[in-house]
């Protein structure tokens, strides 16, 4: 993270995030930024609310209340369609891919190209440039994946499927990617090949925001983690603070935020 | 595209990590020729057409009248109105559900052309009215079933029903004799050399249909809502709008065949609908086919060939001089080896894959 991210308008800037499902407060009245070109971590025990904040950034949850604003703009994101085309990209836990579908139609799911003869008229595809496309974009994002076309992605295994749903994410996101727990169904070198990517994803100035439970990962990855807890956000901190002591201690309630410094972002 | 090719001979893990040294040792006990040789066997894109060939070429040998311009011309005719219908039921059911309505909208489709043509409506107009009648109970299914979140099974069969009673009541339960002959031609005219409208109709109606689920983006995102609606509507696709639309295209599409019914048989009757024999065979055209009914998976070539192969065992029977009341023995017989087969290779498949 370098000193111009922190004194830029935050890509998103969300007040009063709050979401109820019947008595059960999943959020409450939650603040979150997420700076340009860093890595958000957010952690939490399960159901402390961190998947719920997750989804109300990618669209696929609407809040009860609050505000979102997207570079200073108010922006409202009434499902993962409209959360994309601003620049949001998810990579779910279960990835959500058509299994039944190859690499190529699941990169293209949902954003076809349509011929450019009279077919398009009819709703015909580019097959054909939709599949150069795909190739060019796989080796450009370094992701290799056999077999683009004319195999279900259900037979492939499942490092190659993760390989699939984030190469998905990183060729339509402009702005952001959500990461929902990206690691927790891999072995130890997919998760490492993982981490980097959210690395490269970084460097190119788009912002992730990764759910995890794992904190070893949490801590050698994310620029920022905020914890949360019985659904309220109770810190906000840099990582170079933490520890996985700490951290574990934020997420169990041993320890409150006042005893962590603010960080300098207020300043 | 990606979508029937079996699984089966893919030695790829599903399993999060792959098992170390995956590739010939991952393959399932038995490999080599003899796997290889139920591979083909299981695969249903491979069998149907070898068991449709080799009865073909039985009944060619074996009956002198079989292998003639007229018989397999007979054949294509008896199937072309079923067929019709057949074709999209392909896409509701890889769209992951199922339609038990097309043939009492073949009964709605012919009462609306008796009235449109009683009105003294033009027979181009009655006729685009009876198949919006047919589009129009499709509307309702999809409606029923896409935005109102019900179980696809139910409301075709509640719209059976309602339908059925509703053509019972209309009638007193009496057949309508169509007097229009510019309107009973279309059931009768030859259209190419000696292939009827109705055999025309049909075989534009596969063309169709495969041309939609192949090459247009509709039909991917049918395939796609069949293979797991939640990662489609996820990904992006207007899963409540193409749901609806399926059943939409599917009761056109048997609108079209109720109008060949009632021109072909010069007469519109609410029995006919009681009868559902043509139901059954629509269906298992598609089962047999290949299509599964879990969704996802199937191709529209399929049915066709499941619909030629039933066209050509109902012929078989009545050339070979056996009773008619074999015919729903076979046919069910066949489907439920269909259905086995592919719950076998399903099976295979999970098999190789852990």
């Amino acid at each position: 993270m370098s000193d111009a991210t922190t004194t830029r308008t935050p890509l998103i800037e969300a007040r009063g995030l709050s979401k109820h499902y019947g008595t059960i407060v999943a959020n409450d009245d939650v603040d979150i930024e997420i700076r340009h070109g860093e890595i958000l971590a957010i952690v939490g025990d399960n159901g402390a609310g961190k998947s719920t904040l997750a989804k109300m950034l990618s669209g696929a949850v609407i809040p009860d209340a609050g505000e979102i604003r997207m570079d200073g703009l108010p922006v409202t994101l009434r499902n993962p369609v409209e959360a994309r085309e601003q620049g949001i990209e998810t990579i779910y836990q279960d990835l959500a891919m058509a299994p039944n579908l190859d690499v190529a139609t699941n990169l293209y799911l949902g954003r076809e190209r349509l011929s450019r003869g009279p077919g398009r008229w009819l709703g015909v595809v580019d097959r054909k440039g939709m599949r150069a496309e795909v190739a060019g974009h796989l080796k450009e994002l370094d992701i290799n994946i056999p077999k683009l076309w004319g195999t279900p992605v259900e037979s492939l295994s499942g490092g190659q499927r993760q390989s699939v749903a984030i190469a998905r994410a990183l060729v339509w996101a402009s702005k952001l990617v959500i990461m929902d727990e990206p690691t927790a169904a891999l072995g130890v070198k997919q998760s490492a090949a993982v981490l980097q990517i959210a690395k490269n994803i970084r460097d190119k100035g788009i912002s992730v925001v990764i759910i995890s439970l794992i904190l070893p990962h949490v801590l050698e990855l994310a620029d920022r983690i905020v914890v949360m807890r019985h659904g309220r956000k109770v810190a906000d901190v840099s990582a170079e603070e933490l520890d996985e002591h700490k951290l574990i201690e934020l997420i169990v309630g041993l320890r409150t935020s006042a005893a962590v410094a603010i960080p300098e972002e207020d300043a | 595209m990606s979508t029937t090719r079996a699984t089966d001979d893919v030695p790829a893990s599903t399993a999060a990590t792959p098992a170390p040294g995956a590739g010939d040792g991952s393959r399932a006990p038995g490999a080599g020729a003899g796997s290889r040789m139920r591979d083909i066997v299981l695969r249903p894109d491979f069998a149907l057409p070898i068991v449709t060939l080799l009865l073909f070429l039985y009944l060619t040998f074996a009956n002198e009248f079989f292998f003639s311009e007229r018989n397999l011309l007979n054949i294509t005719q008896a199937v072309a109105i079923v067929g019709i219908a057949a074709a999209f039921a392909t896409i509701v059911v890889i769209a992951g559900g199922i339609d038990l309505s097309p043939v009492v909208i073949f009964i709605m489709s012919g009462l609306v052309s008796y009235w449109a043509l009683n009105h003294g409506l033009p027979v181009p107009v009655a006729i685009v009215v009876a198949i919006a009648a047919g589009g129009a109970i499709g509307l309702m299914n999809g409606l029923l079933i896409a935005v109102g979140n019900l179980n696809p099974f139910i409301v075709t069969l509640g719209t059976n029903f309602l339908f059925t009673g509703l053509a019972f009541v209309l009638t007193d339960g009496e057949a309508l004799v169509i007097e229009d002959d510019g309107f009973r031609d279309i059931g009768t005219t030859d259209l190419v050399g000696d292939l009827s409208i109705m055999t025309v109709v049909m075989l534009a109606s596969f063309a169709v249909a495969w041309f939609i689920l192949r090459k247009t983006r509709f039909g991917i995102h049918v395939f796609a809502i069949g293979g797991d609606a939640n990662a489609a509507r996820l990904s992006g696709v207007r899963v409540t709008r193409v749901k609806t639309m399926v059943y939409v295209v599917a009761g056109l599409s048997a609108g079209v065949a109720g109008v060949m019914l009632a021109a072909s048989s010069g007469s519109v009757a609410p029995f006919q609908a009681s009868g559902q024999n043509d139901l059954l065979i629509i269906l298992a055209a598609v089962i047999i086919g290949g299509t599964a009914l879990e969704g996802g998976r199937g191709t529209v070539i399929g049915t066709l060939v499941g619909l030629l192969l039933l066209g050509i065992i109902s012929n078989g029977l009545v050339l070979e001089d056996v009773s008619s009341f074999w015919q729903p023995v076979v046919v069910g017989a066949l489907l439920l080896i269909a259905i086995i087969l592919d719950e076998v290779r399903r099976r295979a498949a999970l098999k190789v894959a852990r």
